[in-house]
């Protein structure tokens, strides 16, 4: 995304102001939903897997959460750094209201850094350093719904850490009739997913390798815990879907490829929708090409033949990968190029060719 | 609550510079930098009872004394070698902790006098936002100027050293000498915050480089290639001094140490500053660092990187009383 229209979204929104980053008032800052108190004014966040024991005038490792005297805020409510109308396909979110448009938002701040982010100039950022503008939770919905977006999605940095932000964001978009998504890392722990969950719509995770060591080496995180958080959210029986970001000579051993397969049918299901995309050299990681077309179709090939029912490549536009096909009879039910949906034939939620119900959220 | 600490700015000029920018990478290499193997590893403390109780002129007269007693004991020409070629130095000062444990603007005062009498043409001060220095008692009025990198932003070069990838402050660009001005003090993650954990104030993301006890981290931030180029000189301001329960100001670990620690080598600067921290946290019956859980490892990693001495019986200590 390019940072210019990040903010594109908000034209014709009253009284934003150019900068929001100096707050004089506070008023981006609420108190934290997830956290402990524990000695010396030090406070233990309990939002996601990182786990972080900040001090007092400290901030937490996604630079979004401080601690002001032993009480620990957030610093991002209603700090949007972006916010753009885009269609749910770029997302990407292929199984959900195809060919709608989602009113996208994001505040600065990540609870991880991965070395090949697309989108580190506000993920990588303090929210005072990026230009901000209120955008609270009641703003967001009607603008959502101003603009005709069926959804909201929380997105382009990590929702996660702008937890009570989202949350009050996704309650007033339904007030509204407006769904939400959220697109996310998958690292959050269990009791602030599980509260959330029943508020949102569908959510896409970045299952970004099956190796601790990539996770550890290129995204300061940890695998197991989005693992966690996958099974929680297929639990929960809120709308999945997947996206591999494929590196050349990172994540695209097809040994790798064939066990993070093998574990989505085993663990999720074959019919979550899983999304190859191709890597582009950005950020912290530009001595790496781009991913090859041979290389995802590879990746295309082994799912499938792992058993995964909805197999899409992303990035690699008019090869035929972003369409949805029908597993029973091979019937091309929504056809797409880009993030464009050129024509969709399902008739209720099945291929009209042989009846079988497609999962996914179609109205 | 106290909003000041979250409330800060950043100028247009500065977010423009944030985006889009080419990331180079490390140089790779050892810069000829200030930091080389035949820096001197002395560092002196110099005390003066009663430093902490002063206020005012009294207390920049002092300062300067204590400074020139440092200088003196390091080798006459000692400053004016170390800074020779260099117009623009610039004063990293930590000032989180609000006034009581912020280096004091005398101080400031003191050392830029100093500096512009070895021909240094510019003394700026500078942290991370405008405000933190405000409630440190800077104020434009003295023989420096204070810079906030909300004012200037951070330059457009990704600068990477080991695990760290950072854009730096243009406070630390726009000069081309560093000294880093850091506080006698406990950390609650670094086990200590003295000289090169001050550092962090001129990264973007400081709140990325806190595992682990923040090691290799800190090592890695003083290795950064601008940063190693231009850091000549370290002094700690130990009016007040802090064993426990840092970084922010807690009274009741304070204490006045009365005094100030001056070395070329931020290492060894370090190294003893961890020591006099452990000696105070051993006379009030604290466990030490290390059994604390936060031993502050990443002195030997930039001792073994070669960016000062680590090691405790190769570096001198001189002790003076004024
Ligand atoms: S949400 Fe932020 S502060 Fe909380 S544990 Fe995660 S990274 Fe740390």
């Amino acid at each position: 995304m390019n940072r210019r229209c990040f903010l594109s979204g908000l034209a014709g929104l009253a009284a934003a102001p150019a900068f929001a980053g100096d707050d004089e008032h506070g008023r981006f800052v609420r108190e934290a939903k997830y956290w402990n108190p524990i000695e010396q004014q030090r406070v233990a966040c309990t939002l996601c897997p990182r786990g972080c024991e900040v001090a007092d005038r400290e901030r937490g490792y996604c630079g979004v959460r401080e601690n002001v005297g032993g009480r620990y805020v957030t610093l991002v409510y209603g700090r949007a750094v972006a916010a753009n109308v885009d269609p749910i396909e770029k997302k990407p979110l292929f199984h959900f209201l195809p060919g709608t448009t989602a009113f996208s938002i994001a505040t600065a701040g990540c609870n991880m850094e991965c070395k090949f982010c697309q989108n580190w100039d506000i993920s990588q950022f303090r929210p005072e350093q990026i230009r901000s503008t209120d955008l609270f939770p009641t703003d967001v919905a009607a603008a959502a719904r101003g603009r005709s977006c069926a959804s909201i999605a929380y997105t382009y940095s990590e929702p996660v850490i702008f937890y009570e932000y989202m949350l009050d964001s996704a309650i007033e978009g339904h007030r509204l009739g407006v769904r939400s998504v959220m697109i996310s890392n998958g690292y959050i722990l269990k009791e602030p997913l599980l509260e959330l969950l029943p508020r949102l719509d569908a959510v896409k995770v970045d299952l970004k390798a099956f190796t601790d060591t990539f996770y550890q080496k290129l995204c300061a995180g940890k695998l197991q815990p989005v693992l966690d958080s996958l099974r929680w959210i297929k639990e929960q029986g809120t709308w999945l879907e997947i996206v591999d970001l494929i590196l050349p000579t990172q994540n695209d051993g097809e040994g790798e490829i064939l066990a993070l397969s093998e574990w989505i049918v085993d663990e999720l299901g074959p019919d979550v929708p899983v999304h190859f995309s191709q890597f582009h050299p950005t950020y912290r990681i530009r001595n790496l090409p781009r991913t090859p077309v041979s290389t995802l179709e590879r990746c295309y090939r082994i799912a499938k033949n792992a058993g995964l029912n909805f197999v899409y490549l992303g990035n690699v536009p008019g090869l035929g990968y972003e369409n949805t096909l029908c597993p029973g009879c091979g019937t091309t039910l929504i056809r797409r190029v880009g993030f464009t949906v050129l024509s969709n034939t399902l008739k209720e939620g099945a291929c009209p060719s042989c009846g079988r119900a497609i999962p996914g959220v179609w109205s | 609550m106290n909003r000041r600490s979250f409330v800060h700015s950043l100028s247009s000029a500065a977010l423009v510079g944030a985006f889009h920018v080419p990331c180079d990478g490390g140089t790779g290499g050892r810069p000829s930098g200030a930091l080389s193997p035949d820096t001197d590893s002395t560092v002196v403390i110099v005390r003066r009872v009663g430093l902490s109780q002063l206020k005012g002129d009294g207390r920049t007269g002092a300062y300067r004394t204590l400074l020139e007693e440092a200088f003196s004991t390091l080798g006459k020409t000692s400053l004016a070698q170390r800074v020779s070629g260099r117009n623009t130095i610039g004063l990293k000062a930590n000032c989180l902790a609000g006034r009581p444990l912020s280096p004091s603007p005398e101080l400031a005062q003191a050392l830029s006098g100093m500096l512009r009498d070895v021909g240094v043409r510019e003394v700026t001060v500078w942290e991370r936002t405008m405000r933190e220095l405000t409630r440190a008692g800077f104020t434009a009025r003295g023989s420096f100027t204070i810079i906030g990198t909300d004012a200037v932003g951070y330059g457009r070069t990704i600068y990477e050293s080991g695990d760290v990838g950072s854009l730096l402050s243009n406070a630390l660009l726009n000069s081309d000498g560093l000294v880093s001005v850091g506080m006698l003090k406990d950390h609650d993650l670094a086990g200590i915050s003295c000289v090169l954990k001050n550092l962090y104030g001129t990264i973007h993301n400081p709140n990325k480089y806190h595992d682990y006890n923040c090691n290799p981290y800190v090592a890695h931030v003083a290795s950064l290639p601008p940063i190693r180029e231009r850091l000549v000189l370290s002094v700690l301001d130990c009016a007040t001094a802090q064993c426990h329960g840092g970084p922010s100001y807690k009274p009741a670990w304070a204490w006045p140490f009365d005094g100030i620690l001056v070395s070329f080598d931020p290492v060894a600067a370090d190294r003893i500053a961890a020591d006099l921290i452990e000696d105070q946290r051993a006379i009030r019956e604290l466990p030490t660092l290390e059994a604390d859980r936060r031993p502050p490892r990443w002195i030997e990693t930039a001792g073994l990187m070669g960016l000062g001495e680590h090691r405790r019986d190769a570096i001198t200590v001189r002790e003076v009383i004024v």
